[in-house]
């Protein structure tokens, strides 16, 4: 090592050593406040997340309510059959309905009579 | 990122007891307390390492701040006993220590980060210890990050080689020869700036 490289070297070890024994003013509140507002957060994300890990689609809800899957294929046939007899009604749903809606149905609930004096 | 998957690839050593991994187990687990306790233990450390390299305070706080951020986000996956937390936080300070640095090297000219200020003959000293450590973290960010971190982890943080190679994850003989290199290239960078910084020619 020539004698300049030395005498640099000397002073880089004077310099380093210099910064190394500088003392380090302490984190103040207002950092320190950041760090624990960023540690809050972060927590509530890892301690929330496992109890809603599977995350459920709102209409996961409701089909759970009605009982799950089963009960979907239940309410698809039904909605399909409604579907079909409304579109191309077969003879027999004719007759029920002419044999229930066709003619005059007059009904006196609890023999209430008229009541309420509609007809005057 | 390479720092999860390092601690999580890491050979079965004994590393001994480590109250900081398990305070932040704690913290993962919703402990309140662990945060704080944490916080004090380690943002000193983080803050002073990273004032020895950038010597720029506000820099300094927001590396610290977000050293910790990544702190507290690699909480739920730290596997305790496989590495130490003051190792992990090295590493992640020194990497963000020297992005700083690199960023410092693209929009500023070393000539430019010092120029003792004129001024009265009673604060001439002070002044030129602050400019002598901004010139070193000057000439810092003219190393590799490399040779940057390994000069500062040995001669700024005053860590024994095989720490070093353990926070670089390197062998003890890339340790030494990064430290050579790095203090070969900053005695050169620094060599033309002695009258300057206030030691005497020889």
């Amino acid at each position: 090592m020539d004698k300049h490289l030395a005498a640099d070297m000397a002073a880089l070890d004077a310099l380093m050593a210099e910064v190394a024994a500088s003392p380090v003013e302490a984190p103040g509140d207002d950092l320190m406040a950041r760090i624990l507002a960023d540690a809050g957060a972060a927590q509530a994300d890892t301690v929330a997340a496992p109890a809603s890990a599977p995350v459920t689609p709102a209409w996961r809800g409701w089909l759970d309510a009605l009982g799950g899957w089963p009960t979907l294929g239940g309410l698809t046939a039904a909605a399909v059959t409604g579907l079909w007899i409304g579109v191309a009604p077969p003879a027999a749903v004719d007759d029920l309905v002419a044999s229930v809606l066709g003619e005059t149905v007059s009904l006196d609930l609890a023999g209430l009579g008229d009541t309420f004096e509609l007809e005057g | 990122m390479d720092m999860v998957a390092q601690q999580q690839g890491s050979r079965p050593v004994d590393i001994g007891p480590d109250p900081d991994g398990a305070l932040l187990v704690a913290f993962a687990n919703g402990d309140p307390e662990a945060a704080r306790l944490l916080t004090g233990r380690l943002a000193p450390k983080v803050l002073g390492q990273a004032m020895r390299m950038l010597t720029d305070r506000a820099e300094a706080e927001d590396v610290t701040q977000e050293a910790m951020v990544r702190l507290w986000r690699i909480a739920p996956d730290w596997r305790q006993g496989e590495a130490r937390v003051s190792t992990w936080l090295y590493r992640v300070t020194a990497n963000l220590c020297t992005d700083r640095l690199r960023r410092r090297r693209q929009t500023v000219s070393l000539d430019g980060v010092t120029d003792p200020a004129d001024g009265a003959a009673s604060v001439a000293d002070q002044m030129q210890g602050q400019a002598r450590m901004s010139a070193l973290s000057a000439a810092l960010a003219a190393l590799p990050d490399r040779q940057a971190q390994a000069v500062a982890l040995r001669h700024l943080e005053g860590l024994a080689n095989p720490e070093i190679a353990e926070i670089m994850d390197i062998s003890v003989e890339a340790v030494e020869s990064l430290t050579a290199r790095g203090k070969r290239a900053l005695a050169a960078i620094l060599a033309g700036r002695k009258a300057e910084l206030g030691y005497e020619d020889e």
